[in-house]
């Protein structure tokens, strides 16, 4: 079942079509990477896919809804989560605040003005299973300000995951990680493989060809090709435009 | 009518004017630095006493009154000197120096052969009108001396002070004004520089609720929050769509309009304010005339105010406003729209800050536009600023002190801005997180 229809989505900027007729399907359960070159319009892509940005025409249909004029707010509730490119937590608060404020956001009002949060067993114990599934139980409450990088990029997977998403869009996960880190975090997306749909934007091809289901390779604003890891890194369109014609990575 | 003080460029205020004893001249001071003595009925300047000051600084009149045979005057200059003047020539007959401090007023006694004089540092001075030679000095004012008058057989003195429990009033009804605006600027990260207009509609509650018999305290606080309410709730849900400087000048000019509003209430005293009768009434009675039972009340008010802001950033709604503060994006992409949340909090302040500005009109008995002048917002902030930002104790404790350091500067000195300017900057350098920071600091132990 495709639980994420992207339809001849567009979006440019005066005369540059950073998105030009896109369309994308994502089946549920899979892990769905979309590579390509600096420029091809992958991170416009994600902001569209999530809210931040409205396409100029087009269709998202998430899960049989069409959700192309919902914001932000409304598509985490539907269960579309994001993590970002470029670190995005409150660095003053703990570990364990960032992702229980994710698990506040859909559990209750927050137009509560007298009970003590920090006290809310339900938030922390949830936003504790978390951090646990990412390997952070032991940094909970360490602010997020002062964590390693790569330490930061699993809390932002915490967060991500704290929405109970249906479908995650991961924006660069790898960003700025050394190989030891890179290695962690390969290691727990590949472990919610199968629990969770992805989509996952990476530069980090080693990763990408472990991880993935199904690569969509994204040139200049289009899908050129969308298939299993294998045909992909066979396919002359792929090689040419993207790969360059290197030896297989 | 008197006019003819100033120039073609600059019309000078007036800040003082007294008939002359018969009634028949009229006498005015003003910041051009010259007395004027005029015949009352047709308007006609008859003298002016000019040399007030030097060829750099004039010095403004600050009041100017008649010796009680009419034939003398008596300036009071912006600076220490007296002066007694003939009233018909405008010659010098003495000048009364020799103030440590900045002179607030002077007075003829009954006789008109003894002067008067108040002093910013707590003293009054009994001085020979003719000569300035001192003859009494009247100290012992534990705090701000307003005013002094001679009692009419002239051998005894009124003086008028401040005493503690009215500072520690004031204190109180401003750290309940900080504390409201350290919820949207330290919690929210929301510059308000329109905050005193929510402190002015307060005050105008009461005098308004008073005018129309309303005065219980309660009653005319919840009215002063539900206008606070309605004014915040309109303005923010415009001003709340910018950040950064947009939203700095757009409440400004939310309060600037707050202003000019309560500037052209002519009913209300219009640009003057109006004096209130009496202070509010708590279940019918007049309890609040005691300054201690006054105070204990305001006590009261910012304790609770003080306990329910505490609860309030530590419940759901806090952590969700101190996300905002961190990263509005990172709010949204976990299912928050941090408008209403914001929008809440600059309702539930401007509430707070509204119950602030009843206690303050009760407190001074007075009610004008300067309460919401764009430099009493900008006062808010600096109490924030020398206290430090984002966190309740430094609200209260930037209020504390600055009301505190007002008290006691200005005794010394009527520049004492500058003195406070000064110990300002030396906190915001050396200690960014104000003094409550540097408190931390001091205590190492409680590092984490």
């Amino acid at each position: 079942m495709t639980l994420l229809e992207v339809r001849d989505l567009r979006k440019s900027y005066g005369a540059l079509a950073v998105t030009d007729g896109l369309s994308l399907g994502v089946a549920e359960c899979e892990l769905h990477a979309i590579i390509g070159p600096n420029g091809a319009g992958k991170t416009t892509l994600i902001a569209q896919l999530s809210g931040e940005l409205a396409p100029d025409s087009g269709t998202v249909r998430f899960a049989g809804t069409d959700i192309t004029r919902l914001d932000m707010a409304s598509r985490v509730r539907a269960g579309l989560a994001r993590s970002f490119q470029i670190t995005t937590l409150m660095p003053a608060m703990t570990a364990l605040e960032n992702v229980a404020l994710a698990v506040q956001g859909r559990s209750g009002s927050s137009f509560r003005f007298w009970r003590p949060v920090a006290q809310e067993a339900a938030l922390n114990d949830e936003a504790m299973d978390c951090l646990a599934q990412v390997g952070l139980a032991d940094r909970a409450a360490r602010p997020a300000g002062a964590m390693s990088h790569g330490e930061k990029r699993q809390l932002e997977l915490a967060v991500a995951l704290a929405c109970r998403p249906r479908l995650l869009l991961l924006d660069e996960p790898l960003a700025g990680t050394g190989p030891q880190e890179a290695e962690v975090l390969v290691g727990l997306l590949a472990g919610l493989k199968g629990k969770v749909t992805m989509v996952l934007i990476e530069h980090d091809m080693e990763a990408v060809f472990a991880l993935a289901d199904r690569v969509s390779v994204l040139v200049y604003g289009r899908i050129i090709a969308s298939d299993a890891p294998q045909e992909i890194r066979q396919d002359p369109a792929v090689r040419a435009a993207y790969l360059g014609g290197e030896a297989t990575c | 009518m008197l006019r003819g003080h100033g120039n073609s460029f600059q019309t000078r205020s007036v800040l003082s004017a007294v008939f002359s004893p018969d009634g028949r001249r009229d006498l005015t001071g003003s910041d051009d630095g010259t007395a004027r003595v005029w015949e009352a009925a047709v308007a006609t300047e008859l003298a002016v006493l000019r040399g007030h000051g030097n060829s750099f600084q004039t010095r403004p009149v600050l009041s100017a009154v008649f010796s009680p045979d009419g034939r003398r005057v008596l300036t009071v200059l912006g600076g220490g000197t007296a002066r007694v003047r003939e009233a018909a020539t405008g010659a010098e007959l003495a000048v009364l120096r020799g103030h440590e401090s900045y002179l607030r007023s002077a007075v003829f006694s009954p006789d008109g052969r003894r002067v008067l004089t108040v002093l910013g540092g707590g003293t009054a001075r009994v001085r020979e009108a003719a000569t300035g030679a001192e003859l009494a000095v009247l100290r012992g004012h534990e705090s701000y001396l307003r005013s002094a008058v001679f009692s009419p057989d002239g051998r005894r003195v009124l003086t008028g002070s401040d005493d503690g429990t009215v500072i520690a009033t004031r204190m109180a009804v401003f750290a309940i004004a900080a504390l409201s605006l350290d919820l949207i600027l330290g919690f929210g990260a929301l510059v308000s520089f329109g905050h005193a207009a929510y402190l002015g509609l307060g005050a105008y509650a009461v005098a308004i609720c008073a005018r129309h018999g309303v005065t219980d305290l309660f009653v005319q606080m919840a009215v002063g929050a539900a206008a606070a309410a309605a004014f915040a709730a309109a303005s923010g849900a415009i001003s709340l769509r910018t950040r950064g400087i947009y939203f700095i000048m757009i409440t400004l000019a939310f309060g600037q309009m707050a202003y000019f509003f309560f500037v052209s209430l002519s009913a209300y005293g219009g640009d003057d304010g109006t004096a209130l009768a009496a202070r509010s009434t708590l279940l019918g009675q007049d309890w609040l005339e005691n300054d201690t039972v006054f105070f204990y009340v305001v006590l009261g008010c910012l304790a609770a105010t003080y306990g329910g802001l505490h609860r309030l950033v530590n419940a759901r709604f806090g952590r969700v406003l101190a996300g905002t503060r961190e990263s509005e994006l990172r709010m949204r992409a976990i299912g928050y729209r941090p408008f209403r949340y914001r929008l809440a909090a600059y309702v539930i302040s401007g509430m707070l800050c509204a119950v602030a500005g009843v206690l303050l009109a009760n407190q001074t008995e007075y009610v004008a536009p300067a309460y919401m002048a764009w430099t009493r917002s900008g006062e808010l902030i600096v109490m924030l600023l020398l206290g430090g930002i984002g966190t309740l104790s430094g609200a209260l404790a930037g209020a504390l002190v600055t009301v505190g350091l007002e008290e006691l500067l200005s005794d010394y000195s009527e520049h004492w801005r500058l003195a406070f300017g000064l110990i300002l900057l030396a906190v915001v350098l050396w200690s960014p997180a104000g003094l409550t920071g540097l408190v931390r600091r001091l205590r190492p132990e409680e590092r984490p």
